[in-house]
């Protein structure tokens, strides 16, 4: 038996059909002309959630980055510092070394004297080194000079500096799982886990009490104390040593910064690689089927159009 | 057998064709009907007469005007029906509900969440800026208004729906009626009548397929023509009678309506339907959505209090209330144990001091124990002596936990205490070294006991902590300094170290028969219960000698002290007297020693005699614990540098970031009105960026069900979750409108009206009409034929 078409379900077929084609035609609209593929989480869930992710990396690294740049400045400065103290302290070694000949005349040593009283000036200086008013060597006490010279009331002198900041370490985060500290320390403030530069109680260095201890000997012509075993010129080359370790510790922070930054560069395009794979829309896919679709459309309307026309009263 | 009967033969011919075209051009005229069902005259043969010798036909007549109709089909169309309506009812819901998340987007909540994150991360790098600290705030009410915003966007959906579900019970109402209507007025037509009412039937079956919409039916027509429904057991229709649905709304809680029979039953869930598809939508489908946003919220609240609690804004605190009373730990009352910690174990809550210049004047712990309550802790709180702490009860609240700074103690009038932060400034029991360079080594002096009951010493003078003898460890060469000035030079160390002072409450009996017995072995002890620990940390920097340390000692006289009975909620407090002591001399040598007020009665008096009922107080150095070596109660060894183990003040949110319970209430504090609230550091230092760390590395932790996902990753998991919902309610929903409109094609191959066949059927008839017109004129040319006979 030849199945019966009613006139209902012929026109309701073609409509259907119809628009069928046009849904379609708005669906590929939409995402060649928002060139995303995915409008809501249910045009493809798990790519919803893949994009979210990559999101958030992405503007995690973006974070990472603001923070190497901050990083960068910090750390900048402070190997600015630590080469200005450098020197200053090569030079304090040169007057130790050059008093201990012991062919220096009273004056000369007072001289020298003189002059590291000017090199102690600078070195507290130098120590108290702001980032934009942010102390870099005072641990978590950046807002005042952490190092704080006491000046003795009858010789004009000074003759103590004290380490008011603390040892704290400036941790900040560059990469999901790791941290680096952005700060070396002015001093160790009695804590014996962490390394001290200027001052560090662990190793007995005090930079500033070498230069004070100095000082106050060539005042009182005592070469033997600057000379002797255990004297000044050991002390002089443990700050030396204590400054050079506050480089290489320094040097690995921008090493951590620098390797970071690179990662996170190449690891932006894979994201957004990656982001564009699923989200964005293939135009020339899209196109594609743009035109075919709309092929498809037009054939449905021709044909929809000239079934819908005849009826056998056309010809009776 | 005359001529004229084939008149009558032709007659019935012309009727049945005219029927014929009739029902004909009903059908072209109801060709665009959907509801519509093809009709069919049935002819018949009428009975032949038998002249003697033949039966001779008597022509045709119309037996009946059917419908052309599979009832099969109908049950399909309808189950089909139903099943369609509730995927699309649920689908078109869903579609709506998804657009609310606004993911994947640059103003979703996943976006607030990792600009939330990423303010933290920004306040790491600069904890002296307020603009970090206030973007703490803008992004957190940002992300805390969106939650809110899409948990009042899902309430509001299911109230529209309960809105649809009262108009889908009203719709279905009155096709009841209509069709218990139809059942009567098809019974009177049919009764007494061969013939069926076509039309009416026709309206009776649109009606239920309408019904079939709404709820899933079983149905049944009885022999009077009339259908019965039921929905799963329940009568819905019976003959012309009928029981109607009604909706309830409960007054006391928006978007909560039951569906009810009039008689009172209550409806079960239509399993499909539009009706099923609402019901289910709004009581499972956005249900769970609300519980999952609230789940997240309560998340968020929960893991960024307890770290965020622990922390200290740009300035201390001096007097703050928790938001919540004793019912946030889970207790009916105050006085209920809280079991913070596992029996047996410990934890302590620390607090230190500062003065103007934000310099530390003193620091001090309470340890908690399993039994501890919350006004235990209060009273321990209270205890340190520059803390006052209540519990303030209002209508909103039972007992919340309020602390506040004494104004008046301090141990150094120079540095008035100006605020308190909740943070653990120790690195550890003993960092300064002061013990071991002292020598401490058998730090408590057992000595002074009179005994011991089981593992507990009982000591009739005040216990003492004594350092080795300062000639016996050559400190003198040590310090590289005259052994007369050993107690005046500085030690050279620095960093803190803490003493633990306990109170424990030991009832003893010494008489024995009657008479006091001397022999401890004799004497009983009954009650060791309300074991209480304080600890107080010194801090020593490197100028500080024996006795500067000392003087500093004994300044905490005054400052330290337990209550008089902590078992009672008197505030008053006892203050203990702990001093420190230089004896001897340069020849001999020195020791320093630590001793405490040994023995107080219950009446807080100090006494070293009565030992008959006593709080005896202890003391010792807390990295050398040692008075009870066998007890199990140990003070806590991990020191995880926060100043709250117990997490109790998170939970009651104290110094904390959001408030609220879940996605209806979340939001910022509503103590924080100031940038300068912010907490950044654990510590009152500009610089001290440690809680800002901890905080965005909470994003990386996996926290969430067990351990398996983040923060991040549970929304994501929630608007995944939407989508996979909507995708395949989509897929549904299509296949059920594919299969529904296979069954309605088929329907309308049998029901439906096809122009071409009617046209050709008209010409058909008409050409059957003129052919018995032209039988008639014939018989009457035969009969004129034969008149003319007799003409």
């Amino acid at each position: 038996m030849i199945p019966r078409v009613s006139n209902n379900s012929v026109y309701n077929n073609v409509l259907k059909n119809i628009q069928k084609q046009l849904i379609e035609q708005d669906r590929l609209f939409e995402q060649i002309s928002s060139n995303k593929k995915i409008q809501k989480p249910s045009d493809n869930p798990i790519g919803t959630s893949e994009s979210m992710t990559i999101r958030d990396a992405l503007s995690r690294d973006s974070e990472y980055q603001n923070t190497i740049s901050t990083g960068e400045i910090w750390t900048n400065i402070t190997s600015t510092a630590l080469d200005s103290a450098t020197q200053t302290w090569q030079r304090v070694n040169e007057i130790a070394i050059s008093a201990a000949d012991g062919t220096k005349s009273n004056t000369d040593l007072q001289g020298m004297a003189e002059e590291l009283d000017q090199l102690l000036n600078l070195f507290i200086q130098t120590s108290n080194t702001d980032n934009a008013g942010l102390f870099i060597f005072g641990g978590a006490y950046t807002t005042e000079p952490p190092f704080q010279a006491e000046i003795n009331d009858e010789t004009g002198r000074i003759q103590q500096v004290n380490f008011q900041g603390n040892s704290f370490l400036r941790n900040v985060k560059t990469s999901d799982y790791g941290q680096v500290p952005l700060n070396v320390l002015g001093a160790n403030a009695g804590n014996p886990n962490v390394k001290g530069t200027f001052i560090d109680t662990n190793a007995g260095v005090n930079a500033f009490d070498t230069i004070i201890d100095l000082r106050d000997r060539l005042l009182q012509n005592d070469i033997i104390g600057i000379s002797g075993q255990n004297g000044i010129l050991d002390e002089i080359s443990n700050v030396a040593n204590s400054l050079t370790t506050a480089q290489v510790q320094l040097g690995g922070t921008q090493q951590v910064l620098e390797i970071d930054r690179n990662r996170i560069l190449n690891q932006n395009t894979t994201l957004n690689g990656a982001l564009a794979e699923i989200e964005d829309a293939d135009i020339a896919q899209a196109i594609l089927e743009l035109n075919n679709v709309q092929n498809v459309y037009e054939a449905a309307l021709a044909s929809g159009g000239r079934i819908m026309n005849n009826t056998l009263l056309n010809y009776i | 057998m005359g001529t004229y009967d084939a008149f009558n033969i032709s007659r019935t011919g012309i009727d049945a064709q005219q029927i014929n075209l009739t029902v004909t051009s009903n059908n072209v005229a109801n060709a665009s009907n959907e509801n519509y069902t093809r009709q069919k005259a049935i002819l018949a043969t009428n009975a032949s007469i038998y002249d003697g010798k033949n039966f001779i036909g008597q022509g045709v007549n119309v037996a009946d005007i059917i419908r052309v109709r599979d009832t099969l089909l109908d049950d399909q169309i309808r189950n089909a029906l139903s099943e369609t309506a509730f995927q699309t009812t649920s689908n078109k819901w869903l579609t709506s509900i998804e657009s609310i998340y606004n993911e994947p987007s640059e103003t979703g909540i996943q976006n607030a969440l990792t600009q939330f994150w990423t303010a933290w991360s920004q306040l790491t790098d600069d904890p002296e800026s307020f603009a970090t600290r206030s973007n703490i705030m803008t992004q957190t009410n940002n992300l805390t208004t969106l939650i809110q915003k899409i948990n009042g966007n899902l309430e509001s959906f299911q109230e529209q729906i309960d809105q649809a579900i009262i108009e889908n019970v009203d719709g279905l109402n009155s096709l009841v009626k209509e069709i218990a209507n139809l059942n009567d007025e098809i019974f009177e037509i049919e009764s007494g009548s061969k013939s069926k009412a076509n039309d009416l039937r026709d309206q009776r079956d649109s009606a239920l397929d309408a019904l079939s919409e709404i709820v899933p039916i079983n149905y049944s027509e009885d022999s009077e023509g009339m259908v019965q429904v039921f929905i799963g057991n329940h009568p819905l229709i019976w003959k012309t009678n009928y029981e109607l649905l009604e909706t309830k709304t409960n007054p006391l809680q928006a978007s909560d309506i039951t569906i009810e029979w009039e008689w009172g039953d209550t409806l079960e869930n239509p399993s499909s339907g539009s009706l099923g598809g609402l019901v289910y939508i709004k009581d499972t489908v956005v249900q769970s959505y609300i519980e999952n946003i609230d789940t997240f919220s309560s998340n968020l609240i929960e893991n960024i209090n307890e770290i965020y609690s622990n922390g200290v804004g740009s300035e201390g605190l001096t007097f703050l209330t928790s938001n919540l009373g004793y019912e946030a730990l889970g207790v009916s009352s105050s006085t209920q144990a809280l079991n913070l910690v596992e029996e047996g174990e410990y934890a302590a809550l620390h607090f230190s001091f500062y003065d103007s210049q934000n310099e530390i004047t003193q620091m001090a712990s309470i340890i908690v124990d399993s039994e501890d309550s919350l006004s235990d802790i209060t009273q321990l709180l209270s205890s340190i002596a520059p803390l006052n702490a209540s519990l303030i009860a209002d209508t909103n609240n039972d007992d919340r936990l309020s602390i506040g700074l004494q104004p008046n103690e301090t141990n150094d009038s120079s540095k008035p205490n100006q605020s308190y932060t909740i943070s653990n400034n120790t690195e550890g029991y003993d960092t300064s070294g002061f013990t071991s360079l002292l020598q401490f080594d058998n730090p408590y002096d057992k000595t002074s006991n009179i005994g011991s009951v089981g593992d507990q010493y009982i000591f009739d003078e005040a216990p003492t902590l004594i350092s080795s003898n300062t000639n016996n460890i050559d400190l003198a060469t040590t310090l590289g300094v005259l052994p007369s000035e050993v107690t005046t030079t500085a030690l050279n160390i620095s960093g803190t170290f803490t003493l633990n002072l306990f109170e424990s409450v030991t009832q003893v009996d010494r008489t024995v028969n009657g008479t006091e017995s001397s022999e401890p072995s004799d004497w009983t002890v009954t009650d060791q219960s309300g074991f209480n620990i304080q600890q107080f940390t010194l801090s020593i920097d490197s100028n500080d000698t024996m006795e500067s340390i000392r003087d500093k000692i004994n300044n905490l006289n005054s400052t330290f002290g337990l209550s008089n009975d902590i078992n009672s909620a008197s505030s008053e407090r006892n203050n203990y007297e702990i001093t420190a002591s230089i004896n001897g001399d340069a020849t001999n040598g020195y020791t320093f020693s630590i001793t405490t007020s040994a023995v107080t009665d219950s009446n807080g008096n100090l006494t070293s005699q009565d030992l008959s009922e006593t709080f005896s107080v202890q003391l010792s150095f807390a990295n050398t614990y040692n008075a009870d070596e066998d007890s199990n109660d140990q003070p806590p060894t991990n020191y995880t540098g926060l100043g709250d183990d117990t997490d109790l003040l998170a939970t009651m949110q104290f110094n904390t970031l959001l408030e609220g319970s879940n996605a209806s209430d979340i939001q910022l504090d509503e103590g924080i009105t100031h940038a300068s609230q912010i907490n950044a550091g654990t510590k009152l230092a500009s610089g001290n960026n440690t809680l800002a760390l901890m905080m965005s590395n909470l994003q990386f932790e996996r926290i969430i069900d067990n351990n398996q996902f983040t923060l991040n990753e549970e929304y994501e998991n929630i608007v995944t979750n939407v989508g996979n919902d909507v995708a395949l309610s989509r897929k549904l929903a299509s296949n059920e409108e594919t299969m529904l409109e296979g069954f309605i094609q088929e329907k309308q191959s049998i029901s439906g009206v096809n122009l071409d066949e009617e046209l050709a059927n008209m010409i058909q008839y008409e050409k059957a009409y003129q052919a018995n017109t032209r039988m008639f004129l014939t018989l009457s040319n035969m009969a004129d034929e034969l008149l003319n006979l007799f003409r």
